[in-house]
């Protein structure tokens, strides 16, 4: 049949440009329906897949049907052959009336129709009108007459032949694979879309199938071959397929609620294909969370779907209820006046606000509207009409009012459909999240490289490394089996990834841990546990949503909070990030609650403050990258990472809980650093880059000084001072460091007793010995004016022409008042000076924070003669410590505040005096304690430096000293300031002025601070 | 696995350090600096004396000077599937952590012969066979990498149990 070979040319000719359309599930019985007229048709009709294809060739089956029903039709056939022609014009011939049907068809063609009908249509009518007229009657006549002359075998013969190639065609097309759709031509029945009453286009399509099946019942023909609505896509419309407008129109006439008062429109060729499309809808699945289209008041509002009605057409879905429960409603609108304008299309409407039903709000105003069932959590009221549960609405909708697509929920809106759970944590149905953001997300999840296994189909255990992904297809390298090395392609639904264990992978997608990186410690199936970076906790996930990740990567990276970060949560808050998640914080706040916070809810990130001091519960300072130890409790240890007001934010890498903070009040810590982190925080470590400091801990430049030969205390009466014994008197025996062990008088027995607490008397008169000068009770005086100093002082010399050419300075530094005060007697202002720099101020200086240690080490001892005179590494460091936290717990003191640089320095400083002449940094840059103690050590630095003259230096030169330098003074200020705040320190400058000059009680004043035994 | 390894170093230099020490500032420096030092890929354990010190160069406005060093270590890199000794750090219901030398492991549940179990009622908490397989804090073990992840000065690696021969070692 030409007619039929035509049009398959055209089909293949289209082929290409086609989409698939898809079937509409809705229209098929329709359309099932009608040709249950054509009983053959559906016989040949057996596999219907393809909606396109199936529509035409069910055309064509309808053609033929006709002509096998209306066999007296024997023209039909002829036209057919005809490949210009169309068909319905054949059966116009045989009606009388045809010029008056043409006349229609034009002018509806010319209503809608534009290209191909209009191209044909001159040529209908020259047929209709021209003279070739009466040759087409002969013609056909003729033909009639042959056809009636075939025998019934032939004819059969005929049939048989047509239907065996059409049969042989579809096995073909079949066997092709993807199905070439045949597409509607000009050659095919017309389309009219026809208006009815939206709603009923159902049951009109009813209607007319059973119409047609009375047609066909009763042996007339049916010139219709399908009639179909499209659903909710085109309400108010229905569409028949039909040669001719009147053949279409014969049938609906009497139907009830179609409008045959407006025309029906033809629709064009190359429309029609559309109108069977299935528009693509996401199914809808309970729990899920859907946006609301209609009604205009929830419009866009986030809804979940609690049911989906098994009709396929209704669902529930739970909605945020925007209410005024009367507040806006015209109190004096006239009670009949029900007729409201509607509103101006498209206009915003003024809405209320999303808020969770209120029972006692509905009841103010529509008592009468509110009825109430169920009770607990079961509790439903029906307020207007509407059903509320939970606070939520309740509403029954039809599924094309809700749309599944681009839902995108935020975590604004989730917030209202967040779990409440037994215990009062209301958590956010994170599944629901999750199949909701996983619905957004579109695109595939493979991503070359990714070692992937076929878990399904013909090639199922193979596996490879995708190579590339175009749309839903991966082609892969495969790498193990016979196909080794062969790129085969895939469908992404039956890969699934490959990961083994110990790998490195990231959450990419559909589960809550999206952005998680951890280690794969566990695969089955395709289920993956991993071992998370960030948490340190097992999680587990599907492989698809796995993909392997760099080495490491940042959890929550499109987030401007980061782990450990100190935010402000509200005004009187602040609380520290545990961690972040893409829509949320956990955050622990400073009552060590954990709270879970949207980025939105914390206002700003409040930072580090690098001052921020805190006490613990013994009075020592605090600081930022301290350890700590809680007291108490479970007396946790961490390091400070944040100083909140008096709260500390401690973290320790140990513990697992809250990303190992915990919050601790600072009263109820001990800190544990003898040395505080910030020492090492702030600039480069002068002390190690020092290279004489380096000296002294490589070599044995500066060993701990030594006395030589016998302790001249030894064999001394003394009286003890302080502890049990207290005012008891005894005779040195021997002496260890800084223990004397004594031989009391009173009783028979040798006990150990810090030499400072000793006072040497003279055996037979009982009076005290200036065994070191004015200051009885300050042993160290004493010493280093007679023994110890002796000692030392050789000492000085020794390592400092050990040490280098700078020690010859301190021959000077010898010569200096200072020691030869130190000789002469505890009075002079050198000791003084000592002791005032040495009790406390030196100490303090150098002390400083960090550098106690520096000082201690190897810098105070050189300078000043060692542990000895201090009463050893420990005291000075103790009575130090103690002086040193009461002035730094003073928050005023800026001076404090630079402390570290000047401690740094101040390691320097000792040693570098000597070493350099003091043209170190540290001397100079000795604005700080350290310079202070660059002078204090001075003795050798600052001589050299002013005048080496013992007299100059000792008269006002002290103090002259620093004024000189003026990073002195600061220091000192720096000092001064320090302690000022603590009660004893006002009198410090002062006693150190006066020190020189004996003032002898003043100057463990400022060195004694309460603190240190030592000095009483 | 250990491995001998040539590296290279730069050193800045503090002026102070300028004089006669100078080769013993840069050799302490890089011991300091260097060894125990982890790259990520491996650590250095320890560094050979002989090394050789580039020509310092003085650079511009800090007056320090830079020294390159080219030097020779003994490095460890772990590889995947090495067998280590370690000692438990901390022990959790999901698991326990080894610190083995500088790297970090974490020997998961599912890494555990499912002989071993979490006692939690323990203290200290532990996992045990209740013979004589305990593993609680500080005790030795033996593990087996599984995978490493490194960042930039820190290794990190998941180990397993569940072979022969592997498990805590007997005291």
């Amino acid at each position: 049949m030409s007619g039929y070979d035509n049009r398959s040319g055209s089909e293949s000719e289209e082929e290409d440009f086609n989409p698939e359309p898809e079937v509409d599930e809705e229209n098929m019985p329709q359309n099932g329906k009608e040709r249950a007229a054509a009983p053959k048709q559906l016989a040949t009709n057996g596999d219907e897949d393809e909606e396109g294809d199936g529509e035409d060739e069910e055309n064509d089956e309808e053609e033929d049907d006709e002509e096998e029903d209306d066999e007296e039709d024997d023209d039909d056939e002829d036209v057919v052959q005809r490949p210009a022609k169309r068909r319905k014009k054949t059966s116009r011939n045989q009606f009388l009336d045809v010029e008056a049907e043409v006349d229609e068809e034009e002018d509806e063609e010319e209503e809608g129709d534009d290209d191909i009908q209009d191209e044909i249509h001159p040529d209908d009518l020259l047929e209709t009108a021209g003279p070739e007229d009466d040759r087409r009657h002969r013609e056909l006549d003729m033909k009639r007459q042959v056809d009636a002359h075939k025998d019934a075998e032939q004819l059969a013969r005929e049939l048989d032949e047509k239907y065996r190639r059409r049969e042989m065609q579809r096995a073909q097309r079949s066997a092709a694979g993807a199905i070439p759709l045949a597409h509607p031509t000009v050659n095919d029945p017309s389309i009219w879309g026809v208006k009815c009453r939206p709603g009923k286009e159902r049951e009109i399509i009813m209607a007319i199938t059973k119409r047609l099946d009375d047609l066909a019942n009763a042996g007339r023909p049916v010139r219709v071959y399908s009639a179909f609505e499209r659903g909710g896509t085109m309400t108010g419309y229905i569409y028949m397929e039909a040669d001719a407008k009147q053949d279409m129109i014969a049938v609906i006439e009497t139907i009830p609620n179609i409008f045959m008062g407006q025309a029906q429109i033809p629709i064009e060729v190359k429309e029609r294909p559309d109108l069977l499309r299935k528009r693509k809808r996401t199914p809808l699945e309970e729990g899920k969370f859907v946006r609301m289209l209609r009604p205009p008041l929830y419009r866009g509002d986030l809804a979940k779907v609690v049911e989906v009605h098994a009709n396929g057409l209704d669902c529930t879905v739970q909605i945020v209820p925007r209410l005024d429960y009367g507040l806006g409603e015209d109190a004096n609108a006239s009670v009949e006046g029900n007729k409201r304008k509607r509103p101006a299309f498209g206009k915003a409407i003024d809405r209320p606000s999303q808020k969770l039903f209120n029972e006692t709000e509905a009841k103010k105003k529509h008592m009468k509207n509110l009825s109430m069932a169920g009770s607990g959590s079961q509790k439903t009221f029906t307020y207007k009409g509407d059903d509320y549960q939970n606070g939520f609405l309740i509403k029954d909708v039809k599924i094309n009012y809700v749309s599944a697509e681009n839902v995108n929920p935020k975590m604004e809106e989730m917030q209202f459909f967040s779990v409440t759970s037994a215990d009062g944590t209301e958590t956010l149905d994170l599944v629901a999240v999750q199949a909701a953001q996983k619905a957004a997300q579109s695109g595939s999840s493979f991503v070359s490289g990714d070692n992937v296994e076929i878990y399904d189909g013909e090639q199922k255990g193979v596996r490879g490394t995708t190579v590339s992904v175009t749309g839903d297809i991966v082609s892969l390298r495969v790498t193990e089996g016979d196909l080794k090395g062969r790129q085969i392609e895939a469908p992404v639904k039956i890969l699934r990834k490959l990961f083994r264990e110990g790998d490195h992978v990231k959450v990419i997608g559909g589960s809550k841990y999206i952005d998680e990186v951890g280690m794969v410690t566990r695969i089955k199936d395709d289920k993956v546990t991993l071992l998370c970076d960030s948490t340190q906790t097992e999680i587990i996930v599907f492989s698809r949503d796995l993909k392997r990740a760099a080495d490491s990567a940042t959890l929550g990276n499109d987030s401007e909070y980061e782990l450990y970060d100190l935010v402000q949560i509200d005004a009187a808050t602040v609380g520290c990030v545990i961690k972040v998640d893409r829509e949320v914080l956990r955050v622990v706040d400073q009552n060590a609650n954990v709270r879970t916070l949207l980025h939105s809810q914390v206002s700003s990130i409040v930072g580090r403050n690098r001052n921020a001091v805190a006490t613990d519960r013994d009075g020592s300072e605090i600081r930022n990258d301290d350890t700590v130890k809680e007291h108490g409790g479970e007396g946790r240890v961490g390091r400070v990472i944040y100083i909140h007001r008096g709260v500390l934010f401690v973290r320790n890498r140990e513990v697992l809980e809250n990303a190992g903070i915990f919050v601790v009040r600072s009263a109820n810590v001990t800190t544990m650093a003898a040395k505080s982190g910030r020492a090492q925080a702030i600039g480069p470590d002068l002390g190690k880059l020092n290279p004489a400091l380096q000296a002294g801990t490589n070599g044995n430049a500066m060993p701990p000084p030594r006395t030589f030969g016998r302790d001249k205390l030894i064999g001394k009466t003394v009286v003890i001072r302080k502890g049990p014994y207290k005012g008891l008197l005894g005779i040195v025996k021997d002496t260890m460091n800084d223990e004397a062990r004594i031989e009391l008088h009173s009783k028979n027995k040798q006990i150990s007793v810090k030499k400072e607490l000793l006072t040497v008397k003279d055996p037979i008169t009982g009076n005290n010995m200036e065994f070191g000068g004015k200051f009885p009770n300050r042993s160290r005086g004493g010493y280093p004016g007679t023994t110890p100093a002796g000692g030392r002082t050789p000492g000085w010399g020794n390592s400092s022409s050990r040490n280098g050419p700078s020690w010859g300075s301190t021959p000077t530094g010898g010569r200096t008042p200072g020691w030869g005060g130190g000789g002469g007697g505890g009075r002079t202002p050198g000791w003084g000076g000592a002791t005032a720099y040495g009790g406390d101020g030196s100490r303090t200086a150098y002390g400083g924070d960090g550098s106690r240690t520096a000082y201690g080490g190897d810098g105070s001892r050189t300078a000043y003669g060692g542990a000895t005179a201090y009463g050893g590494n420990d005291g000075s460091r103790t009575a130090y410590g103690g002086g040193f936290n009461s002035g730094g717990r003073t928050p005023g003191g800026p001076s404090w505040g630079n402390a570290p640089a000047k401690s740094s320095s101040n390691n320097l400083s000792a040693p570098t005096p000597g070493a350099y002449n003091a043209p170190t940094p540290a001397a100079y840059s000795a604005p700080t304690p350290g310079a202070y103690g660059a002078y204090s050590a001075p003795t050798p630095g600052g001589p050299p430096m002013d005048a080496p003259t013992p007299g100059g230096n000792y008269d006002a030169p002290t103090p002259g000293n620093s004024t000189t330098h003026h990073p002195t003074p600061r220091g000192y200020g720096g000092y001064g300031g320090g302690y000022g705040a603590t009660p004893a320190a006002a009198p410090t400058p002062g006693a150190w002025a006066e020190t020189p000059w004996g003032g002898g009680p003043e100057t463990p004043a400022p060195s004694g601070m309460d603190e240190d035994p030592r000095y009483e | 696995m250990f491995f001998f390894k040539e590296l290279e170093k730069t050193i800045q230099l503090h002026p102070s350090y300028f004089g006669p020490l100078i080769r013993s500032h840069i050799h302490r420096e890089l011991l300091t600096k260097e060894e125990g030092s982890s790259t990520g890929k491996f650590t250095i354990v320890c560094i050979l004396d002989n090394f050789e010190i580039s020509d310092g160069q003085v650079m511009a406005g800090s007056g320090s000077a830079e020294y390159t060093v080219h030097y020779k270590a003994i490095v460890w890199r772990p590889y995947k599937g090495e067998v280590v000794d370690g000692v438990v750090t901390s022990v959790m219901r999901s698991g326990f952590f080894v610190d083995c030398g500088s790297l970090q492991a974490f020997v998961g549940r599912n890494m555990i012969p499912g002989e071993i179990k979490f006692d939690a009622n323990a203290t200290p908490p532990q996992w045990t066979d209740n013979g004589d397989q305990i593993i609680e804090k500080n005790t030795n073990i033996r593990i087996k990498l599984m995978g490493l992840r490194s960042e930039v000065d820190k290794m990190y690696a998941i180990g397993t149990m569940k072979e022969d021969y592997l498990g805590p070692l007997q005291q």
